[in-house]
């Protein structure tokens, strides 16, 4: 009995198979093969990502392209994206006139954390006074060729999104155009920048690099999330102001969240310091058109 | 001739986004997506500027019942090309649609003029004309003198009309705009694209040529050669800042400067359609508002000139193409496209574009209104568009009365130039074979020097670059500069701020003011050299080419391969009011280089 019924499920795979097959090849006579669609996460978000059967991970600048290029996150071969925020966003305001959006309407918060600083006990920027420690006063003290601070490269997920934090606090609105950031304002990110790439040996390319190499810097911007494993005998987390905040947004296509169990990636994210749910506010950030255009900016 | 042709080729995928300026292929420009099956397609070639505007209108046109009840249905693409590569295209048999885009049954480019153009190559070719005399305008937008407002106010515009002469008499006088009561203006600048492949430039030049003859039209052969005709022209070349392919060099450099407040001080005058000026001032030079871009009107705006001698319009002719490659249905579909496009409500969105509608039956209206700079009213006389025969002798003669150039060559031969690019190509075989094709688009007596940078290249100080060939005419300079391109070998690291520096102020010191003072530095990387500070790079650029420096010197870069520095190349030249070329694809440098010597 069993065996005719293991033969009979056997048989029915078969043609259900040989349906989605024939299905399939129709669907896609005229157009070039479609990779295959899986679940793809930013590099920050790799360990979250553990979570999710079959996932990938990779660069969110490398998924971002993609999906700039593409007509459809199935054309991408995305089935769904987990990525710092404004990513989902900065993909649909740089799509081509006339394209569609590919996230609106089709895209969860699941955790949000606040960038931060964390600061290397009494190597606080003389640049920031007694007061709280603005993203001004941290740009301003890299004004200075020999300051020595540290952040996720500009073409990461988070290290694009310090930056624009930074310059957010500079310009003292989020309202501001990528026009807006000629000139000083340009003049100063680029500084700080310059600070932030600087040659291996000066400042700090990782947290952990930054935790572990005394000379290595006093400061390095990162998520709440990341700085959580900073240790506090040795580090301030100062969450400067404005304050900046970000979220880990799934964006997927279908009813389904793209088949990521979203319970577990919450949890997931929880365990990896995230805060649960989206958040508050906007965020303190310019927007995507803008922050896409950063990209242009820093290095 | 062979300069038209390069440069033409040259731009066959420029794409002007911002004054950083970036090649690709054509075909990411291809709106549209696959004709549904049982349809006849119309692939439309359009100049960049109205790109959008008819995207959007085929987009409509696709939807509405006009397409579906064409028997067979039609089904519109549109491929964004620039008028001088789509005339050269075409007259070539459009070769490689792979890289252009799809065969066109449309072509539309900016001006009737490039259709004349065309005609006149096929001609030359023994071949029949493919644009036909008959097409309609789709919009148009007059060719205007754009200035500052103060300034047009100080030559008494509008109450007292101003011509290409009034400018050539400002350019003339010593005492510059002293002579108006501003000495702090400086001299007269004025601003102009090349003609060979920018449609404002080709119709500034056309009615320069009309100021200097006091002809309205049928200007001939014979004009063009009589002596002082020639002086004339080469009179109000002599003013010119520099050249640029594109119109948009010079917005963004004055709204740069106009933001910092100083931009008074970069041009006098620019040969522009009006549309830009609209643009201009609504805070939006280029016209397109990339994703975070915010208008931001200008401190001072712009005032639409228009010329008393008359002037073109740039007519957006909509050429259903006598091309073998286009059958009938093809050429039926179209034309229910091209009456779909003359509709009323069709025409009435070509305003928001800044442009006037095609369709006399269509009122001009806002945004073409005073508030904005240009006048409804205007202009008051329109020229004709000269003979095919006079316009390609015309091209032929403004390359010998465009102002004369001075350029150092600046080429980055650090160890990562020798990367190999496929074909058993280094970015370096590359980059030379490309500078020395280059070679052949300056004039005989343009003056041309060659440097080379790398860490330690020199023995002794300074040791960071090499002069290899010093500055001189390039009739007698091409060989030795050539040879020695053809002997570089990738040597050690990056020294770019120095270079670009010492370069910069090596071609200060040596100022010709009756020439085009310019660095080309090519770079495929980014600065590796103990001088670290970018900030001191910028400001020393800038202390020598902000205000009314008497001395400006143009620092256009090239951003060569991924790894090159975009960013502060793009700072670096716009630093000293210059253009950055994007040749992150190393197999571009060709015709991006030939791009970056347009502007000469």
């Amino acid at each position: 009995m069993a065996g005719r019924l293991l033969a009979l499920l056997a048989a029915a795979a078969m043609v259900v198979g040989a349906v989605v097959y024939r299905s399939s090849r129709d669907s896609t006579a005229s157009a070039p093969p479609a990779p295959a669609a899986v679940v793809v996460c930013a590099s920050e978000l790799g360990a979250v990502c553990d979570a999710i059967p079959g996932a990938t991970v990779e660069a969110a600048a490398v998924t971002a392209d993609r999906l700039l290029a593409a007509r459809s996150m199935a054309e991408a071969g995305v089935a769904a994206w987990l990525a710092p925020g404004p990513w989902a966003a900065m993909v649909d305001a740089g799509r081509a006139q006339g394209a569609p959006k590919l996230f609106r309407g089709s895209s969860e918060a699941l955790g949000h954390t606040s960038l931060v600083a964390v600061v290397r006990k009494g190597q606080t920027p003389a640049t920031c006074g007694p007061g709280p420690v603005s993203w001004k006063c941290i740009g301003d003290a890299a004004q200075n060729p020999s300051f020595r601070i540290g952040a996720d490269p500009a073409r990461s997920a988070i290290g694009l999104l310090v930056r624009a934090a930074a310059l957010t606090g500079f310009i003292g609105s989020t309202q501001f155009g990528s026009n807006d950031v000629e000139g000083p304002p340009g003049d100063w990110l680029s500084n700080l920048d310059d600070r932030l790439a600087a040659a291996p040996g000066f400042g700090a390319r990782s947290l952990g690099d930054f935790l572990v190499q005394q000379g290595s810097g006093g400061v390095f911007l990162t998520t709440g999330a990341a700085a959580d494993g900073a240790p506090r005998a040795g580090f301030d987390v100062a969450t400067p102001v404005p304050a900046a905040t970000i979220e880990a947004v799934l964006a997927f296509t279908g009813g389904d969240h793209g088949g990521v169990p979203v319970g577990t990636v919450t949890s997931a994210l929880r365990a990896a310091k995230w805060e649960p749910g989206p958040m508050a506010g906007n965020g303190g950030l310019p927007s995507p058109g803008v922050l896409l255009a950063l990209r242009e900016v820093v290095r | 001739m062979r300069r038209w042709i390069a440069i033409g080729a040259a731009v066959a995928a420029l794409v002007a986004g911002a004054c950083s300026v970036n090649v690709k292929g054509n075909n990411q420009n291809v709106s549209g997506g696959d004709i549904p099956s049982g349809c006849t397609g119309v692939d439309v070639a359009t100049s960049p500027e109205k790109f959008d505007l008819l995207t959007k209108l085929a987009e409509a046109f696709n939807r509405s019942d006009a397409a579906k009840n064409a028997k067979p249905c039609a089904f519109v693409r549109i491929t964004k090309t620039s008028s001088g590569v789509g005339a050269q295209l075409l007259a070539d048999g459009w070769p490689d649609p792979a890289r252009d885009g799809p065969k066109p049954t449309v072509w539309s480019p900016a001006a009737s003029s490039w259709g004349a153009i065309l005609n006149q190559r096929l001609q030359a070719k023994g071949q029949p004309p493919m644009a036909p005399n008959d097409a309609k305008p789709f919009m148009v937008t007059p060719l205007v003198i754009a200035m500052p407002k103060p300034m047009a106010d100080a030559l008494g515009y509008p109450a007292t009309p101003i011509g290409f002469g009034d400018l050539l008499a400002l350019a003339k006088d010593p005492s510059g705009w002293a002579s108006k009561g501003h000495p702090e203006w400086g001299p007269f600048k004025l601003g102009k694209t090349n003609p060979n492949f920018s449609t404002s430039g080709l119709s500034g030049t056309i009615a320069q040529y009309y100021a200097a003859t006091g002809k309205q039209s049928d200007l001939t052969l014979e004009d063009i050669n009589r002596p002082e005709v020639d002086a004339f022209m080469r009179g109000v070349e002599s003013s010119v800042v520099h050249y640029g392919d594109i119109t948009l060099t010079f917005l963004n450099n004055l709204y740069r400067n106009d933001r910092s407040g100083a931009g008074l001080t970069y041009v006098s005058a620019v040969a522009v359609e009006e549309k830009s000026i609209i643009d201009y001032n609504r805070g939006n030079p280029d016209g397109i508002l990339d994703p975070g871009e915010q208008p931001r009107k200008p401190r001072v705006p712009l005032v639409a000139v228009y010329p008393k001698d008359g002037t073109l319009f740039s007519d957006s002719p909509f050429y259903v193409l006598d091309a073998k490659w286009v059958a009938a249905k093809e050429k039926a579909a179209a034309r229910v496209f091209e009456t779909f496009v003359q509709r009323p409500e069709n025409q009435r969105s070509v305003l928001d574009f800044g442009f006037r509608p095609g369709n006399p039956s269509v009122a001009v209206a806002d945004p073409i209104v005073a508030a904005n700079g240009v006048d409804p009213a205007q202009p008051q006389t329109t020229l004709g568009v000269p003979a095919p025969e006079v316009l390609t002798k015309l091209l032929d003669k403004w390359g010998e009365q465009r102002k004369g150039a001075k350029v150092l060559l600046v080429i980055d031969v650090s160890g990562s130039m020798g990367e190999e690019v496929g074909g058993g190509d280094t970015k370096l075989d590359l980059a030379k074979r490309a500078s020395i094709d280059a070679l052949d688009e300056f004039k005989a007596d343009d003056l041309v020097g060659l440097r080379i940078f790398s860490t330690d290249i020199s023995p002794k100080e300074p040791k960071s670059y090499l002069d290899l060939v010093p500055i001189g005419p390039i009739g007698e300079n091409r060989e030795a500069i050539s040879t020695r391109i053809a002997s570089l070998t990738p040597t050690n690291g990056t020294p770019l701020y120095r270079t670009a520096t010492a370069s910069f102020e090596f071609m200060k010191a040596a100022f010709d003011p009756a020439r085009i003072n310019a660095v080309v530095l090519l770079t495929d990387g980014r600065n590796e050299d103990t001088f670290t500070d970018l900030n001191a790079t910028l400001s020393s650029l800038r202390a020598g080419s902000e205000g009314q420096s008497t001395a400006p010197v143009r620092l256009f870069t090239i951003a060569y391969g991924q790894d090159a520095d975009k960013a502060t190349l793009k700072r670096l030249a716009e630093a000293t009011n210059a253009a950055a070329y994007d040749a992150s694809d190393p197999q571009t440098i060709s015709k991006v280089f030939t791009a970056v010597v347009s502007n000469f």
